[in-house]
């Protein structure tokens, strides 16, 4: 069931009203409800998948409250260190058990020794590596004494399968999410509305945008051998924006619909190509990973504290992790060490946290000197997707090589005007917006009703006639 | 809450509302990139002769090699994988804009139980902007409750089918009068239809009775034929077929003519069991032009 479909469209509001009329704001009942909703929504992508999710769940329930009510120092540890290894290991079964066994063979035969590992032909449980850090920062919080065990079945397991962020993050925190699933909601309006607007932006921009962007993209990536340089430049740029558009409008349907059912989901992406360096950029695209890793990888590791080498080293160790999480190829980790490269100039400089305000703020334009930064930001960002976006690494250089032909200077083969001007408007309006929430977050005084109800009803039939009936369009974090 | 459903339904009544004129102007400037849209456009055309049927007419019958041994002037109207509604349907309109004497219709046991023979039979998505002029086929080929929806919000059909059309203006091709031969290079595996026992479906024939009725009521004639395919008479079991259509033709004094008189089952005349190559269908429609002048068609 795709944010972008008929039939989730029809769960949601089957859920909302059941929620708000039928519970009669019974904190216990919202809560089984949303539990139930959440395990039907993962089932129907793969119900044999959701004894999986409900074993990690279990795992971690029962663990944290081991860790809590254990005796003894070398107790707890035991318990935590089970905890860590029973998830890790299914993400790595999962995840990553194939790449390494191929990876070996493949190592052993340059050696000269032929091996056949055995691989397991088995689809990737959807949502495993999202539900799996909930789990792990829920386990890690509780062993370092940052939060107590929560007691309560149901509360626990809405945390780590509330199904807005299930498949595809926000990765929450146990410390945000908890006490809100705790906590009496009753029905606001605003809030509501609010999530109603932020639902409609996101699906702009996945099923406008994001989709028609994607049939460029993977005709260009599909022949890149065969076409000129400015077309191959096109083919990432229009990739570039695919994925923005792609993962920030779900995180857009993410928050939103939580937001319908009186929760707050973390962040995910604060409008991350006016970003003016590197690092800016990571403090404003998939930002409740970023928070993650940071908490739980780089700090533990030493973070920034003993000096530019251990702070670069870290930061290496980050993006390769980062890389990997993202999935089991090469290409992922030579996009996480890529992004390392690029930032570890500014941490030898220092400058890493130059730039945390917003852009421009209170301005119509940025200066000279932050078009000039942010352009080049988002250069350096489009050539690292093209390792994400490609099939393995030598055909990612392939396709670099191939964009500084002198064919860079021609008119491309493969174009789309009209998706450029939608590209420029979206930009703007997002430059527009971008000390805001989302886009549809309107001033009432400037935005009177008569225009919002029209812009909603642009945007609704934008969505309508992009909006894929009879194929499936999957959001591109999902085979994360 | 009662607040947010009351805006909702609001917000919902002004969307239909305002489909209308949208729908409209789709309806007016609707547009395909398919053979069906380059039929429905071609106005103002005094031909002898159409020749209609599905991929194995569009694909089968040159129009250029009839022509020259038929010494009429003909248009190839079939369409790819179509049943016979489909091919009612674009008859209907191509003759309401143009003249011709002669219908000359292929029939086949695919094409009588075209739900089997064809992946998608009547392409509804072609022929959205005529849905209120052939109500009753739609309402024949597509569940109820989507040809109610589609007839009380007409902007549900567009917006379910919205990658298949464009309001953009399609060039017309010439696309050699309708004919577009299968490219040799182009080698299919073939299929033979050995033991395939053909069924002669109901609905099916109802639109191969609307189209003689429709030619009979526009005084043209029809000729039927089937087109080639590849295997002998003994190896496909299409006696059901065989039997329906020699009894039809006899009681609607149509003529009949099947291919196995008019070219030779042989490897390199066919692309795949139901379609001949470019020199396959060069030969034949030549031969069926001959055919046709000899009985004086």
């Amino acid at each position: 069931m795709l944010f972008n479909s008929l039939s989730f469209a029809l769960f949601l509001s089957v859920v909302f009203v059941v929620y708000w009329y039928l519970t009669n704001n019974n904190l216990r009942l919202q809560n089984i409800l949303l539990l139930a909703a959440s395990y039907f929504f993962y089932s129907c992508w793969d119900w044999r998948f959701l004894f999986l999710l409900i074993f990690s769940t279990l795992l971690d329930y029962f663990t944290g409250i081991k860790m809590q009510d254990a005796g003894s120092k070398i107790s707890r540890k035991n318990w935590f260190w089970l905890s860590i290894i029973v998830n890790l290991g299914f993400l790595g079964v999962f995840k990553y058990y194939n790449f390494f066994a191929d990876t070996f063979a493949e190592v052993m035969s340059h050696a000269g020794i032929e091996v056949n590992p055995f691989t397991i032909q088995v689809i990737l449980p959807v949502g495993i590596s999202f539900y799996t850090f909930h789990g792990l920062s829920y386990v890690i919080d509780i062993y370092k004494r940052k939060i107590i065990p929560e007691y309560n079945f149901v509360d626990y397991a809405v945390f780590v399968s509330f199904f807005p962020l299930l498949v595809a993050g926000p990765i929450e925190r146990a410390t945000h999410l908890l006490p809100q699933i705790k906590k009496p909601r009753v029905f606001d309006y605003a809030k509501a509305i609010d999530g109603l607007r932020q639902i409609l932006w996101g699906l702009f921009k996945k099923v406008v945008i994001a989709d028609n962007c994607a049939v460029i993209a993977n005709r260009i990536f599909d022949l890149s051998d065969d076409l000129s340089g400015s077309t191959l430049l096109v083919g990432a740029l229009f990739f570039t924006f695919q994925i923005y558009c792609d993962f920030s409008g779900y995180s857009d349907i993410a928050l939103g619909t939580a937001r319908l059912f009186g929760i707050e989901l973390l962040r995910n992406f604060a409008f991350p190509y006016f970003s003016r360096d590197i690092a800016e950029f990571w403090r404003r695209w998939h930002i409740s990973l970023s928070s993650w890793f940071k908490d739980y990888l780089y700090i533990p590791l030493g973070g920034s504290k003993g000096g530019t080498w251990m702070k670069i080293r870290n930061t290496i160790f980050i993006f390769l992790v980062s890389g990997f999480w993202h999935g089991a190829n090469w290409t992922f980790i030579a996009w996480g060490l890529l992004n390392a490269l690029y930032i570890i100039p500014s941490i030898v400089l220092n400058t890493n946290r130059n730039n945390m305000d917003i852009v421009a703020s209170g301005k119509y334009l940025p200066t000279a000197k932050e078009a000039l930064s942010i352009g080049t930001t988002f250069i350096l960002t489009l050539f690292a997707w093209i390792f994400f976006r490609s099939d393995s690494i030598s055909s990612a250089f392939t396709y670099i090589t191939n964009i500084f032909k002198p064919s860079l200077f021609t008119i491309p083969s493969i174009r789309s005007s009209n998706l450029f001007l939608l590209l420029t408007f979206f930009t703007i309006v997002e430059w527009i917006c971008r000390n805001k929430k989302h886009c549809l977050e309107f001033d009432h005084h400037l935005f009177v009703k008569p225009l919002r109800i029209t812009i909603y009803l642009v945007l609704t039939y934008c969505i309508l006639f992009n909006l894929k009936f009879h194929e499936e369009s999957e959001f591109i974090y999902f085979q994360f | 809450m009662n607040k947010l459903i009351k805006n909702t339904l609001f917000f919902f009544i002004l969307l239909i509302g305002i489909s209308y004129p949208i729908s409209h102007y789709i309806t007016t400037n609707f547009n395909t990139e398919n053979k069906q849209n380059w039929v429905l456009k071609i106005s103002d055309y005094n031909l002898d002769y159409a020749i209609t049927g599905s991929s194995r007419v569009a694909y089968v019958i040159d129009v250029k090699s009839l022509d020259s041994t038929y010494n009429k002037k003909g248009i190839n109207i079939g369409t790819s994988g179509s049943c016979f509604a489909e091919e009612y349907l674009v008859l209907s309109e191509f003759i309401s804009k143009n003249k011709i004497s002669t219908l000359v219709l292929n029939t086949d046991e695919l094409s009588f139980d075209s739900k089997k023979g064809y992946k998608y039979p009547f392409h509804d998505y072609e022929f959205l902007h005529l849905f209120d002029n052939y109500n009753d086929v739609f309402f024949d080929y597509i569940p109820k409750w989507k040809y109610y929806l589609w007839k009380i919000i007409p902007i549900t059909k567009y917006i379910e089918f919205n990658q298949r059309f464009t309001i953009r203006n399609q060039s017309l091709q010439d696309n050699n009068m309708g004919s577009n031969l299968v490219n040799d290079t182009k080698q299919y595996k073939l299929l033979f239809l050995k033991g395939r026992q053909s069924q002669i479906k109901e609905m099916d024939a109802k639109y191969f009775f609307k189209i003689i009725d429709l030619c009979g009521r526009n005084k043209i004639k029809v000729i039927l034929i089937t087109t080639p395919i590849y295997c002998t008479k003994e190896e496909t079991n299409k006696s059901n077929f065989k039997h329906y259509i020699d009894s039809v033709s006899e009681k609607l004094k149509v003529k009949y003519y099947d291919f196995d008189r008019l070219i030779e089952v042989k490897r390199s005349l066919f692309n795949d069991s139901t379609h001949t190559s470019s020199e396959g269908s060069i030969i034949y429609s030549r031969n069926l032009g001959r055919q046709l002048k000899i009985d004086g068609e």
